[in-house]
């Protein structure tokens, strides 16, 4: 139950923990947009290359990074199932029924899977390396321009802040609660598939009479602490841009320019 | 006298819901000094912390009216002048922290009001250091013990310069170790810094070391005054339900005996009252 | 012998930096009849001895046989395990989760195989047990009871299942002085009418004293001693280990430096009593 390894902060010294939560999500939109750019297999190669050279320079042990993988494994298996089976075009390699397998569709397939696994990589090198809280003031500041459009930028950032901060103390909860209707008998791993959502209810019950009388609780906290006390609220710590994330954009930068290029066959004018 | 920082004055309060209506506080009146420490002791429900949540102004009353520092806090404009002044801890540490780094959270209240940024550096620092907690600054809460999560509850409200500082039960929750930290930072807080507390508590030998005890039942204030004035009315005591502390329990078996002894709060009051008799 | 645990050890998130020996080489019996306080400061690894009793968490090092069963064993009989050792979690009314008082007392005896109206009768019975009258709450929600009667409910919920054993992890905590003072006469009733064994995991001295024959001081997850409460109390260093003295204890001592001295009581009345012969035979 605990062990959900996505998106858990991994505390490190590197160049990447102390870039700017700003610079770490622009240059991930931006490397996601570049994989969606990739046609050949040399603009793979260079988004595989900028990946590993940022998860080295991360200083976060490969085998950390490929947990990540591991919980989204089953859908990129799955997706590269049905494009294998189902692309159509391209000489036939095998066939069965209505299925076949093509050189096309095996290639597709392939590009498909590295896609995946390139876009859960970045995000979770995002999740990584920066902590929860550092990310949600980054997003509040991207997202401070919506607030003329009367979007509740801060009150969203908070309501993160907060969800983010009550998952262990929920986990706690849920490990507790278990215990205590196991020790009653209860058991959770037999019986059909109806049978085992009934027995989750002495346990959701139970977490939701809880996660209400914290929620009561946490109100009140919010109200002694002046929360919306004045639209002026300030800040503590200030995000600000140093050489570092300077040096940070023009690599990425440089980056999607060399899959624009590999793109419009740029390299193959020279 | 004393300058008084909050006082109620026939103060009622009810919750209503669609099918019932249950007395909160009724026509209750009280007025605490600025600087003292005061404890509010009764059973559950016996209006202690509804009173409490007059005092901050999460509540308005039904009837009667609550100045703090001289403002009625009814008056809509300075509701956040008054929870910024009254400030209130809670029972459960876990449900008070907003953040998942403990400046960030202690940052917060200042924030929400809108205090310059050097301002809340220098109030982090001040307040870490106040509750001795200072080398925690840039870590987590969740590996904390519970005496030390309430400690940073506690900081997290001086941030915001209260004159009063309220724990509602927040000892309840803590082993023996937890609730002598918590009590001796605000014991502190009480002497060094002259800050006005409030403790709601169970416990009587926390009450025992206030200035001041109040006594709630069925919404009212029963009796009020010193803990050897409020202990030694033995009437009021099982008439809150409360326990007396052991000491008075056995002095008081002792003078119902036929001895003379004066009413003792502590053991040691006690042994010298075994020594001296005649 | 109801307990055995012969040289039990276990560490927490083995082989990760997390990793944290929470007991090491406990071993202790307990025999029917008994009540046994567990003491100890926080992280002391009570919690942890306790969870392993019922199996609650997987026995890795050493052996805990229990009602005769093998925890060692490849596939212990957990349901008879834990049927026979009932255990209440601090804040046990945090566990309620039916709709009606009557399912979520009958939720135990059901898990356990009783029939319908065995569970039915079980449940009446449990909650006669711990002071409140069947019929008025059965069909009440346990969520809209009190916090004290929520806490006798739960208590219900697991005495209705009879188990030989019970084990109580702070049973006062968060209660005010009168819900306090009922829930300690209710476990010192409950004791004696069929439970032989009662198990109390508590940081309250005052209540270890009144109700435990026998203590085991957890410390740094070894068991430091299995003694007596007036042993522990009176000749060990209670204070040095973070344990506060009952009020009473320390009453006794303080008199004594003062040269009067006293009987080694534990409890209030005992004190009470004790204070009244020595005042009423000075003078004899």
């Amino acid at each position: 139950m605990r062990d959900v390894a996505f998106g858990q902060f991994y505390p490190a010294d590197s160049f990447v923990h102390k870039l700017d939560p700003r610079t770490k999500l622009l240059a991930s939109i931006v490397y996601i947009v570049a994989v969606f750019l990739c046609t050949s297999y040399y603009s793979y190669l260079a988004c595989f290359l900028f990946l590993v050279i940022s998860i080295i320079v991360s200083r976060i042990p490969i085998k950390s990074v490929l947990k990540t993988v591991k919980a989204v494994l089953f859908i990129i298996v799955i997706t590269v199932i049905i494009n294998i089976f189902f692309y159509s075009d391209g000489k036939v390699l095998w066939s069965w029924w209505k299925l076949k397998i093509t050189d096309q569709g095996l290639i597709f397939a392939s590009k498909m899977a590295m896609r995946l696994l390139f876009l859960v990589l970045s995000t979770s090198l995002i999740t990584l390396t920066t902590t929860p809280m550092n990310l949600t003031d980054g997003l509040e500041s991207l997202l401070t321009p919506l607030k003329w459009i009367k979007f509740p930028v801060h009150d969203v950032a908070i309501i993160m802040s907060i969800a983010l901060r009550f998952i262990p103390s929920f986990m706690e909860e849920i490990d507790k609660i278990m215990m205590a209707q196991k020790a009653r008998g209860a058991s959770f791993d037999t019986g059909g598939l109806i049978k085992r959502a009934k027995a989750l209810l002495p346990i959701l019950i139970p977490l939701f009479v809880s996660a209400f009388r914290r929620a009561d609780e946490l109100a009140m906290a919010l109200d002694a602490r002046c929360y919306n006390a004045t639209p002026n609220r300030t800040k503590m710590k200030k995000l600000t841009f140093t050489g570092r994330d300077v040096v940070a954009w023009i690599l990425t930068a440089a980056f999607l320019a060399i899959i624009i290029m590999l793109r419009t066959g740029f390299f193959g004018l020279l | 006298m004393n300058e008084i920082i909050i006082s109620a004055e026939n103060v009622s309060y009810t919750y209503k819901s669609s099918q019932n209506e249950t007395v909160g506080v009724k026509n209750l009146s009280l007025s605490i000094e600025k600087g003292s420490f005061v404890a509010f002791l009764g059973h559950n429900g016996s209006g202690k912390s509804t009173f409490a949540k007059l005092l901050n102004g999460f509540l308005l009353p039904d009837e009667g009216k609550v100045f703090v520092d001289g403002t009625d806090t009814s008056d809509e404009a300075k509701t956040y002048e008054i929870r910024s002044k009254v400030g209130m801890v809670f029972q459960n540490p876990d449900n008070q922290m907003v953040a998942s780094i403990i400046e960030d959270d202690i940052a917060f209240g200042p924030e929400n009001l809108g205090v310059e940024r050097e301002e809340i550096i220098r109030r982090v620092d001040w307040a870490l250091e106040t509750v001795k907690m200072s080398e925690y600054r840039t870590r987590t809460p969740f590996k904390l013990s519970g005496g030390q999560k309430q400690r940073i509850a506690i900081a997290a409200i001086l941030a915001m310069m209260p004159e009063v500082l309220i724990l509602d039960e927040s000892t309840a929750m803590l082993d023996p170790e937890g609730r002598k930290e918590v009590l001796d930072t605000v014991k502190r807080l009480n002497k060094e810094k002259n800050m006005t507390v409030i403790l709601i508590t169970h416990y009587m030998d926390e009450a025992l070391e206030a200035d001041k005890i109040f006594v709630f039942s069925e919404g009212s204030l029963i009796k009020g005054g010193t803990p050897r004035e409020v202990f030694s009315d033995f009437e009021a005591v099982e008439k809150a339900k409360l326990l007396l502390p052991v000491a008075t329990a056995a002095g008081k078996a002792l003078k119902e005996a036929g001895f003379d002894i004066a009413v003792p709060l502590t053991d040691e009051e006690l042994t010298e009252e075994i020594c001296s008799l005649k | 012998m109801l307990v055995e645990v012969k040289n039990l050890s276990f560490v927490y998130s083995e082989k990760t930096p997390f990793e944290k020996q929470a007991l090491k080489d406990v071993s202790f019996v307990v025999e029917e009849g008994q009540s046994v306080g567990i003491v100890g400061a926080t992280g002391s690894g009570k919690s942890t001895l306790v969870q392993h009793l019922n199996g609650l968490i997987r026995l890795k090092s050493g052996k805990i046989t229990v009602l005769d069963i093998d925890l060692s064993a490849k596939k212990p009989d957990l349901k008879a395990l834990r049927k026979g050792i009932g255990m209440l979690f601090q804040y046990p009314e945090y566990q309620l989760f039916a709709d009606t008082v009557a399912a979520d007392v009958m939720f135990g005896p059901l898990n356990f195989g009783f029939s319908k109206p065995e569970a039915e009768e079980a449940a009446r019975r449990a909650v006669g047990m711990v002071g409140m009258d069947y019929d008025s709450v059965k069909d009440r929600s346990p969520l809209e009871l009190s916090g004290g009667q929520k806490r006798r409910i739960a208590i219900a919920g697991v005495l209705a299942y009879r188990p030989k054993i019970l084990i109580l992890d702070e049973p006062t905590a968060g209660l005010d002085p009168a819900g306090k003072r009922e829930m300690l006469s209710l476990i010192a009733s409950l004791k004696g009418e069929e439970l032989s064994t009662v198990i109390t995991v508590s940081h309250n001295m005052d209540e270890i004293a009144e109700f435990s024959q026998r203590v085991l001081v957890m410390n740094n997850g070894t068991l430091l001693y299995d003694t007596t409460p007036s042993e522990l109390f009176y000749r060990l260093n209670a204070e040095e280990l973070g344990l506060s003295l009952p009020h009473p204890v320390r009453i006794v001592k303080l008199l004594k430096g003062k040269n009067i001295v006293l009987p080694e009581v534990l409890t209030e009345k005992d004190l009470v009593a004790a204070l009244l012969a020595y005042a009423g035979g000075r003078n004899a």
